[in-house]
């Protein structure tokens, strides 16, 4: 591989954090690209933002340049939000400028058919002789929590966070990201990166891999130009960020003319199957998956093995437990006999004494009980992690209502809680075992639970079903980790 | 090696990019892998002397770089016992092949010995566009054919990838053997893909490889047949 990166930090720099934004194609019509586009840069007060619009003396209270060179500052970045086929001229305007980077919003390009391609084909040749690297066209923005930037077209306030994004389609992209959000994930950068006519996914992750607010790199894959260098980079990567994938078909298939028996059975997702696991990269099925992974890798430590232990406050939702990690090749463990001593100790006469533990549905006024059962689970050597299916942390009605408690009493019962929280988090940090909770919901009704979730570093999944598959893989990223590691 | 390259120039030189079934044979005993002794007759007389000279029971097959489907074109015959034998079977193939291919090249045909019935691989290579060359590994006859039960790794590979491919195709269980056969030996099939991978890893040339079938024993494999096609 080329030591020196095709792209240059110079360039990086100004797609991420510009000083100066040039909006061409910036309007006044709500609710149009231009428009958003516009108004999103504007949050940043420190940024100097130029709308570009021949007819409009301003836009949105800015005044406007009737060409990007007539703008009497240097551009770091052209957002281009213009018409498909005058991209070409504007963007010759922004090489006469000398404009650093841009992104290209506007469609109608390489998606469209023959003709698109071609002039994509010609907005990439003038963009390359100039110098300009940029994104897109046909993406629907990118952003940087760090330095506050959204040409999505995005208003208020970006949490930062430590999971970039990168997608090869903008409504998947920002699903995504949406998705994410609602289980309180805050990311570092995401990036729509369109029909990638200049920059491409491999040039993204060779950044990303050196981001330092970047911890895991969640990717959307339709399909890759340089499958080798993706390859090379991503067992660089997954090392010391983890990279989640979803990958849908291609056509690449059709396109391949081999006379070996070989060839004709290699089907393009099979190829891209072998790769992304020779290279430690999870591949993810949808982008509920690929959420679930994320909120598992940001909140736990991974599992040293793959047998389960099962928490559960009645028989229903252990069976289900127990069956769905089957399916996933997970192993349900044999509870060492000192655990069974111990649980005898906390439990009625009529619990099972095996694994699945059943606590054979205790009040609500017993639920203190919960954290000791799971203390106790956690000791055992035959056991890598825990599926509780129990409540652990009780919501806010639950205490006024069924315990009948009053703001007082449920601040102290709260306190208790962390307490005991506090307790199971050392546990899962000290023996490497994840606690794996689907009783209640990330994002449930009461925040004060989310939040102490990810207090307790618990992996927080919707069903047994999905909790097995999350399992499944951290159990395969640890082993791919130990094996690279020549553990 | 240096057989392997003196090989690939030769078929080179001819403008040929598929090896003979000898010619391959060659690259892949090159590289390590155990392959059937198999070698060309050029008359009727020569087949009944190498048959001789290998051992019986014996198989023959034509030999034309015109002719890809050798059992479709009546050259292929199995199970030869004697000289006797032998020398039928080349003059029905001779009669088949030129009823069916008048236009083909004849060389003759190969002698190989008959090996024994091991549990049928398949190891193969090609390039992919994205990928490059990428190694596969698959139980041979009705699962490759119609099941595709196979796997594949990026050349190259190591031993960690060989033993996980090998693992991952759904039949694994019948590579311990089912109905009295003996179990497949799997550090060997290991060593067979290794070797491929480094094989293709130093000869940039090759674009394809069928190694099909590969036969798998309690304590070893063999390589019956073997196909390579050149970029």
């Amino acid at each position: 591989m080329n030591n020196s990166p095709r792209v240059t930090s110079e360039s990086w720099h100004s797609l991420f954090s510009p000083a100066t934004v040039a909006v061409i194609g910036a309007s006044n019509t709500q609710g149009s690209w231009g428009n958003n586009a516009m108004r999103g840069l504007l949050n940043v007060k420190s940024r100097r933002i130029y709308p570009v619009n021949p007819s409009s003396p301003e836009v949105v209270g800015v005044k406007a340049y009737r060409s990007v060179t007539d703008i009497p500052d240097t551009i770091d970045l052209a957002v281009i939000v213009v018409a498909e086929k005058i991209v070409p001229s504007v963007m010759r305007e922004c090489v006469a400028k000398g404009v650093k980077t841009a992104i290209i919003i506007t469609s109608g390009f390489g998606e469209m058919g023959e003709e698109g391609r071609q002039l994509e084909r010609e907005v990439a040749d003038i963009a390359r002789e100039g110098g300009i690297h940029f994104i897109g066209p046909n993406s629907m923005g990118h952003a940087d929590t760090g330095t506050q930037l959204s040409t999505f077209g995005q208003f208020g306030k970006m949490p930062k966070g430590e999971v970039a994004v990168l997608a090869q389609s903008g409504s998947t992209c920002l699903k995504i990201v949406r998705s994410l959000a609602e289980t309180g994930i805050a990311l570092s950068k995401y990036i729509s990166t369109g029909n990638e006519a200049d920059l491409i996914t491999e040039d993204y992750l060779e950044y990303l891999a050196d981001d330092e607010d970047t911890k895991i790199i969640a990717l959307y894959l339709e399909g890759l130009r340089d499958g080798r260098r993706f390859f090379n980079l991503a067992k660089k990567i997954t090392p010391r960020k983890p990279i989640v994938v979803v990958k849908v078909g291609g056509t690449e298939e059709s396109a391949r003319a081999v006379m070996s028996h070989t060839g004709a059975l290699a089907g393009a997702d099979a190829v891209y199957t072998a790769a992304f696991k020779q290279s430690g990269v999870i591949r993810v099925e949808d982008d509920d998956e690929l959420c679930d992974v994320v909120y598992a890798l940001l909140n736990s430590p991974l599992p040293r093995g793959s047998r389960t232990g099962i928490l559960s406050i009645g028989g229903g939702p252990g069976a289900l437990a127990a069956e769905a990690c089957e399916k996933e090749g997970l192993a349900i463990g044999k509870l060492e006999p000192s655990t069974v001593t111990k649980l005898d100790g906390l439990l009625s006469s009529r619990w099972p004494r095996r694994n699945p533990v059943d606590m054979a549905g205790p009040s609500a006024a017993e639920m203190s009980v919960v954290t000791n059962l799971l203390s106790v689970m956690m000791e055992d050597k035959n056991l890598d992690f825990i599926f509780l299916l129990a409540p652990i942390i009780m919501d806010k009605s639950l205490l006024a209502g069924r315990l009948g408690l009053n703001p007082e009493g449920i601040k102290a019962y709260r306190a208790k809680e962390e307490k005991n929280i506090g307790l199971i988090r050392e546990k899962v940090e000290q023996y490497e075992k994840p606690v794996v909770m689907m009783w209640q919901w990330r994002g449930f009704s009461d925040p004060e639970v989310t939040t102490l979730f990810r207090k307790g570093k618990f992996i927080v999944c919707a069903n047994a079903r999905r909790a097995a598959r999350v399992m499944h893989y951290l159990v395969w990223y640890r082993n791919y980790l130990d094996v690279v590691a020549g553990k | 090696m240096k057989n392997t390259l003196s090989t690939i120039k030769d078929v080179k030189k001819q403008d040929r990019v598929l090896l003979t079934e000898i010619e391959a044979k060659q690259v892949i005993k090159g590289a390590g892998i155990k392959t059937v002794e198999t070698r060309l007759a050029k008359s009727q007389k020569e087949a009944v002397e190498i048959s001789g000279e290998i051992g019986f029971p014996v198989v023959l097959k034509i030999a034309s770089p015109d002719i890809t489907h050798k059992t479709d074109a009546g050259g292929v015959k199995v199970g030869l016992k004697s000289a006797a034998e032998v020398k039928k079977a080349y003059a029905e193939i001779m009669a088949s092949v030129r009823r069916k291919f008048p236009k083909a090249k004849i060389e003759g045909v190969t002698v190989q010995s008959m090996a024994k019935q091991g549990i049928e691989v398949i190891v193969g290579m090609f390039k992919d566009a994205q990928f490059g060359p990428v190694i596969m590994f698959g139980l041979g006859g009705i699962f490759v054919e119609v099941l595709k039960d196979v796997s594949f790794r990026l050349i190259p590979i190591v031993k960690r990838d060989a033993e996980e491919m090998i693992k991952e195709i759904k039949g694994y269980a019948l590579l311990n053997g089912y109905r009295g056969q003996d179990p497949a030996h799997i550090p060997s099939l290991v060593d067979v893909l290794l070797k491929l991978s480094a094989l293709v890893e130093k000869t940039p040339e090759i674009k394809e490889i069928d190694l099909n079938p590969v036969f798998a024993y309690k304590n070893s494999a063999l390589a019956v047949d073997a196909r390579i096609v050149l970029e």
